[in-house]
């Protein structure tokens, strides 16, 4: 065996090391006599055809817990294939030991771990019970667009579905923590991408992430969350329907092994694959430091284009979109601009929902109001406001005012943000209240 | 010789009577007190020995033996040692039995002699014709209180030698004292004892002038107005949310002052528990006003709800009839919070210890405040910089089922500067209070042969055929039901609250307008904090 690889974790090695030269007996009692029955038959609980060997051994090699890309990266070069990861002993593992550094020691006693606790046909097993699926990114199913990142994953664990490569797919993204008028432009962007046809890619966060995937599910759209945990793990907790409605007509993507915890280092990672399933990214609102502003740098980097909808100067929460717009981002003066610049850059074809002009579908859609309820919509915003107020700037008794704004929220014109504050309801936005 | 006097004492918050017993016999000189006794209740017979002394009193070598029947009752409190000192005296024959008997004695004995106040008094002279007595001698400064009651005649005694001045003079005839006994009275003649003449509907008039803050000195802050308002009309819980300095605290301190008269059952049942929890001014013989309690964040569970061995009321019985405020609602313990749940939904609250079950009333308006989040601008998210997180551990303290039992919320927000400045002031609490009057008449009416007073106590069972709906309003609310996706608990609160909002309106009928109203005013539940955590 050759003496310790000083770096293991340096993707940049030769993979010139040979082999650890063991027998075939020493291989088996390495693997525990389970492993001795292998003959690479599993089965894929989806398009029910034999999965290859390969395919198997990737799907274990992903699932261990705590092993990132830059360790399999390392392992690859080292063993020189998955088939010889799969197959080295425990001791075999021993070089990356010695280099003492934490994050090898971690991953290495989690390798040891998952050696130890069972084999790919139970990893295929465990999955298939959770409605998790598999697709390594030697397979064909792979989305082509992530095999051209230069770290790409070598896997990716999903519920429901793949996105299309034949259809358009843009990220809507931004804060965590946004404004009203933020988590209805999100809404309205995402419903009027999904009205053309392109799949919402975004992270599942709550605020804007979450505005845009479900109004993509609500007005029928496919739309995919690329998560920062494991794929069987509802993070944020808040969006529990969100995640189990998601899978019906789109998916949840993870490429860290189910069973993963939401770490903090995992979301920039995400982020890369965010920006890499699709063809444009739409910033909604975020700070100066935020991660949407990592995903837009991620996203310049693999050439995409970045939109940003632009706020107000004095706004924290647009100032990482006015700075994008300087940058050179694209600015959306309304969805319908939106539409039109996608046309140009990715070809998103433009159509026209049952023929009608937008405009018109949605000036007709709104309801017949008297004269005091339009009084008060009049004075409503998409910030929220205060019934006091609401009621000053209508000149209208307050009890009056609180009747009215209940009648316009059966209207659908209006919401509730918090207890007594209200805001406008964007045109077709009613179903994200 | 033997004696036999009558006493009372609290026993949780009703009284009991106690005979007091006294045998005098030859023997070693010992003052033994027996009849399962609390150790402030033992230390009489040095209280008693010590103010027998200095009111010139010298007793003979003898064996006392005192009783407090029945033996088998754990008893405590110092009340009995003015009935414990003439039991002694007329032991040793300074008055025949005939003069004690029809009458009550309670006080606590100094050593000087003198009669102290003690708890309960409203209580147990109350209860004196049950206990067979027409008259209850009492510490003087008990005696505003006592008077209250017409049905006995009340004397107040200030001290030790007055009483034996009384007795001496009912009796009518001279003690026969043996040798060894003395009796040296004051020089300057005791004073006879005193009688009060209270007229409780002057005590309601004079009282009303003083109620505290007014709602006039509050500027702007009609939400929180008209919330308050709706909440005391119909016994409502209120919960207000809002920023620091928006104005929650100063919104709650003037609830009292906008509170409804009491009835005079109410007026008695408020002075009893304050009388026992010994926090009953000593010039207030009644109070009349609804008590407003607001302790502070630090409380324990037994301060909250009752407590300690034998149980004293606690604050939830002590604002029975008033308004509980909880300042800071996250602030508080959740397992004090928890303790909540019962008095709120059975309006009183059962304690049981070793020595039995003691039930408290607990009827009272919970009125609470808190801020949105730890900075307190949550949802306003130009102000609040609180992570998600942050903001769900913060609200996670709050317990739901709590929430579920408060019927009403509304934001508090920040007052403009223009409001602060303005000439107009508020509206006052008398005018305020007029209306709440008129509401609560309504409700009085309706409610007359119910086991319920107000709307918001108003059975489920019972919503739709005292709400009196308008055939506009049963669509409107299913219309709501459906479209706010309401739950089935907060449904009946908004029905319970536009019942209330009529009631000001002096409509028969609830009317459309009332349930939005009402719907505006809704509770917050978890689906709300789900939300509000969702989007922002």
């Amino acid at each position: 065996m050759k003496a310790n690889p000083s770096e293991p974790m340096a993707a940049a090695a030769p993979a010139t090391a040979p082999l650890p030269e063991l027998s075939p007996a020493q291989i088996r009692q390495a693997r525990g006599p389970e492993d001795q029955q292998y003959d690479g038959t599993g089965e894929n609980r989806r398009r029910d055809n034999p999965v290859s060997e390969e395919e198997l051994l990737w799907l274990w090699l992903c699932s261990c817990p705590g092993l990132y890309r830059n360790a399999v990266t390392a392992l690859l070069h080292y063993f020189g294939s998955v088939k010889e990861i799969f197959q080295a002993p425990v001791s075999a593992l021993a070089p990356w030991k010695k280099t003492g550094s934490k994050s090898s020691l971690q991953w290495v006693s989690f390798l040891a771990a998952h050696k130890e606790s069972g084999s790919p046909e139970r990893m295929a097993e465990l999955l298939r019970r959770k409605e998790i699926s598999f697709v390594s990114c030697r397979h064909p199913d792979f989305p082509p667009s992530l095999r051209d990142l230069p770290d790409c994953p070598y896997g990716l664990f999903y519920r429901g579905h793949l996105p299309d490569p034949g259809r358009a797919s843009v990220a809507v993204i931004g804060a965590r923590c946004c404004s009203n008028y933020g988590y209805q432009m999100a809404g309205l962007i995402s419903r009027m991408l999904t009205e053309q046809g392109c799949q919402i890619i975004s992270g599942m966060a709550v605020g804007i992430d979450g505005a845009a995937q479900s109004a993509c599910l609500q007005n029928g759209g496919s739309s995919y969350a690329v998560l920062g945990c494991g794929a069987d793990i509802c993070y944020p907790p808040e969006h529990i329907k969100l995640f189990r409605s998601l899978p019906e007509r789109g998916g949840v993507l993870s490429e860290f092994a189910p069973g993963t915890k939401p770490l903090r280092n995992h979301f920039p990672v995400r982020n890369r694959l965010i920006s890499g399933l699709s063809d444009a990214v739409v910033v909604v609102e975020a700070r100066e430091k935020s991660g949407s502003l990592i995903t837009a740098d991620l996203a310049l980097e693999q050439g995409k284009d970045v939109y940003a909808v632009p706020g107000r100067c004095s706004d924290q929460l647009s100032r990482g979109c006015n700075r994008l717009i300087e940058q050179g981002a694209g600015i959306i003066l309304s969805p319908d601009n939106l539409l039109d610049n996608l046309a140009v850059s990715i070809g998103l074809k433009r159509v026209r929902p049952d023929g009608r002009d937008s405009r018109r579908a949605a000036a007709e859609s709104l309801p017949a109001l008297s004269d005091e309820e339009q009084a008060v919509f009049n004075v409503l915003s998409s910030d929220a406001a205060g019934a006091e107020e609401i009621a000053a700037k209508a000149s209208l008794p307050l009890v009056r005012t609180l009747q009215i704004l209940v009648q316009l929220q059966l209207k659908n014109c209006a919401a509730e943000i918090s207890r007594n504050r209200y805001a406008v309801i964007l045109k077709g936005n009613a179903d994200l209240f | 010789m033997y004696s036999t006097v009558t006493s009372a004492f609290i026993d949780g918050i009703s009284s009991r009577k106690v005979t007091v017993e006294t045998d005098v016999s030859d023997g070693l000189p010992m003052f033994t007190m027996v009849g399962f006794l609390a150790s402030e209740t033992k230390e009489a017979s040095e209280r008693v020995r010590s103010a027998l002394r200095n009111s010139g009193i010298f007793l003979g070598v003898r064996h006392i033996t005192v009783n407090l029947a029945p033996a088998s009752q754990h008893k405590g409190g110092s009340l009995f040692d003015l009935a414990i000192a003439v039991s002694v005296l007329s032991a040793y024959g300074f008055f025949p039995q005939k003069a004690l008997d029809g009458i009550l004695f309670l006080g606590e004995l100094g050593l000087s002699g003198e009669i102290k106040p003690v708890r309960g008094v409203l209580e147990i002279v109350s209860c004196a014709r049950s206990f067979g007595c027409e008259t209850v001698i009492l510490p003087q400064r008990n005696l505003q209180e006592g008077s209250v009651i017409k049905d006995v005649s009340v004397l107040g005694a200030g001290c030790l030698n007055q009483v034996i001045r009384f007795l001496t003079d009912t009796a009518g005839v001279r003690p026969r004292l043996e040798d060894d006994v003395h009796y040296d009275p004051p020089r300057n003649p005791p004073s006879p004892l005193k009688r009060a003449l209270i007229d409780n509907g002057e005590i309601r008039r004079s009282r009303q002038a003083k109620r505290g803050p007014d709602f006039s000195e509050l500027r702007g802050q009609d939400m929180l107005r008209r919330a308050a308002e709706i909440a005391v009309s119909g016994f409502h819980n209120l919960l207000m949310i809002g920023p620091p300095g928006a104005g929650k605290t100063m919104t709650a301190k003037r609830i009292a002052s906008i509170l409804p008269e009491t009835s005079p059952e109410e007026a008695m049942e408020i002075t009893k528990i304050h009388s026992i929890a010994g926090l009953l001014p000593e010039d207030m013989g009644l109070m009349t006003f609804r008590p407003f309690r607001s302790p502070h964040h630090t409380i324990t569970a037994p301060a909250l709800c009752g407590g300690g061995s034998p149980p004293h009321p606690g604050e939830v019985s002590l604002a029975s009839g008033g308004v509980l405020y909880l300042d800071e609602l996250p602030e508080f313990s959740r397992a004090v919070l928890e303790t909540l749940r019962q008095p709120l939904e059975d309006g009183e609250i059962h304690i049981s210890r070793s020595l039995g079950t003691f039930v408290f009333p607990a009827h009272f308006i919970l009125v609470a405040s808190m801020n949105p989040c730890r900075c307190g601008y949550f949802p306003d998210r130009t102000k609040c910089s609180c992570t998600p997180g942050e903001i769900r551990r913060y609200l996670s303290k709050i317990s739901m089922p709590l929430l579920d039992r408060i019927d009403m919320c509304v934001e508090a927000r920040k007052v403009e500067y223009e409001e602060l400045t303005g000439s107009t002031p508020g509206e006052s609490s008398a005018a305020i209070r007029r209306r709440v009057s008129r509401a609560i008449r309504m409700q009085k009416e309706r409610y007359a042969s119910c086991s319920w007073k107000f709307n918001g106590n108003l059975p489920s069972g019972q919503l739709l055929s005292y709400g009196r709906l308008s055939p506009d309003s049963r669509d409107l609310i299913r219309e709501v039901y459906d479209r706010m996706s309401l739950t089935a608990r907060s449904y009946c609160r908004i029905l319970r609250v536009s019942r209330t909002i009529a009631d000001l309106d002096s409509s028969e009928e609830v009317l459309p307008g009332h349930i939005m109203e009402a719907v505006s005013f809704r509770a917050v539940d978890r689906k709300y904090w789900e939300d509000a955590l969702k989007k922002y």
